[in-house]
């Protein structure tokens, strides 16, 4: 990426400061790639709440990819822990979770060497899917129940179009007969 | 013939735009459209017994599995979709078998239109995943089951 979008991710920089507790408590978790299911478990949350937060940062960054993001803020820090080598810390708590394998010298906002080209989606060098969204399905159709209900969807999805296909038969016998 | 084309674009644009889900569903379809010819070819018409072609059923049981484990675990809605229409053709081999009269007509409903529907939903779910992804940006294939880990 350009010297643009290195310009980004330092105006991110100026945001990070300015987050409050909650969206740091978030945004070290994302650092760490967890997913915003973890995330909710992690923080005894909702789902839905961790989005909300991690919406609002996306917001006044811009709406970076979820990625990028996780990216800038382990850059930020990074930095912060640099900064701060010399005393401890106040309690930052997960803010401050050493990133797990970390790489030393990459390319902020560009993509991750470990991800698959941005092209086919799907799953990360370690398994992870790549850049976190939330979720496309319901959220019925996710969790413990998920495949239950989902299983429950498609024979309700087969009668549905079983009926309607049997009641469109019907009016154009009627219609026939008519005519 | 058309649906054939059909299926065979939607592969290829799939494979080209497309994330996991997207293009298991489109292979498969390919897949059987051309094990369907091959099963014609190889028995020189069909295999029947008790008025059931049992080839037809192998082939649309297997696809039904198949769809219902993309509904299961992608990170998508048409695949139910895909999988019910399925669930259809598999139950028209069995209309036959309901008391009462057969409508040969439903029957041929049963048996042609879940394919072509299910063409459809797949260019449907093929556009929204683009749309979604240019919107969004990268986004999960599949779902997590179960209580959330992060593995180390």
């Amino acid at each position: 990426m350009g010297a643009a979008g290195h310009d980004k991710c330092w105006i991110y920089d100026d945001i990070f400061r300015d987050l409050t507790d909650k969206q740091r408590e978030v945004l070290g978790l994302i650092a760490n790639n967890f997913t915003s299911k973890e995330i909710a478990y992690e923080l005894g949350i909702s789902e839905s709440a961790v989005n909300q937060r991690i919406e609002a940062v996306r917001g006044r960054t811009g709406s970076p990819p979820r990625a990028e993001l996780a990216r800038a803020y382990r850059r930020f820090l990074g930095e912060e822990v640099q900064a701060n080598a010399e005393s401890p810390p106040e309690d930052i708590g997960l803010a401050m979770v050493a990133p797990v394998a970390a790489p030393a010298v990459v390319p902020i906002c560009s993509p991750d060497p470990r991800s698959p080209s941005v092209s086919r989606g799907g799953v990360d060098g370690q398994g992870r899917d790549v850049a976190e969204a939330p979720s496309v399905v319901p959220g019925i159709f996710e969790g413990r129940n998920g495949g239950w209900n989902r299983s429950a969807a498609i024979v309700v999805i087969a009668a549905g179009i079983l009926l309607v296909a049997g009641a469109g038969l019907s009016v154009v016998h009627y219609l026939a007969e008519l005519l | 013939m058309i649906a054939a084309l059909a299926a065979t674009v939607l592969c290829a644009a799939a494979w080209w735009r497309g994330a996991g889900p997207e293009r298991v569903l489109a292979g498969l379809m390919v897949v059987v459209i051309a094990v369907h010819q091959f099963y014609h070819f190889a028995a020189k018409g069909a295999i029947v017994y008790a008025g059931l072609d049992m080839g037809h059923l192998v082939i649309d049981l297997i696809l039904f599995v198949d769809m219902a484990a993309v509904a299961l675990f992608a990170n998508r809605v048409y695949p139910m979709w895909m999988a019910g229409a399925q669930l259809i053709a598999l139950t028209s081999y069995f209309y036959r078998y309901l008391p009462g009269p057969v409508r040969e007509e439903v029957y041929d409903i049963m048996a042609t239109l879940p394919f072509l529907f299910q063409i459809f939903v797949l260019g449907l779910g093929l556009g929204w995943h683009i749309a979604r992804r240019r919107r969004r940006g990268e986004y999960r294939s599949w779902c997590t089951s179960g209580p959330p880990h992060h593995g180390s």
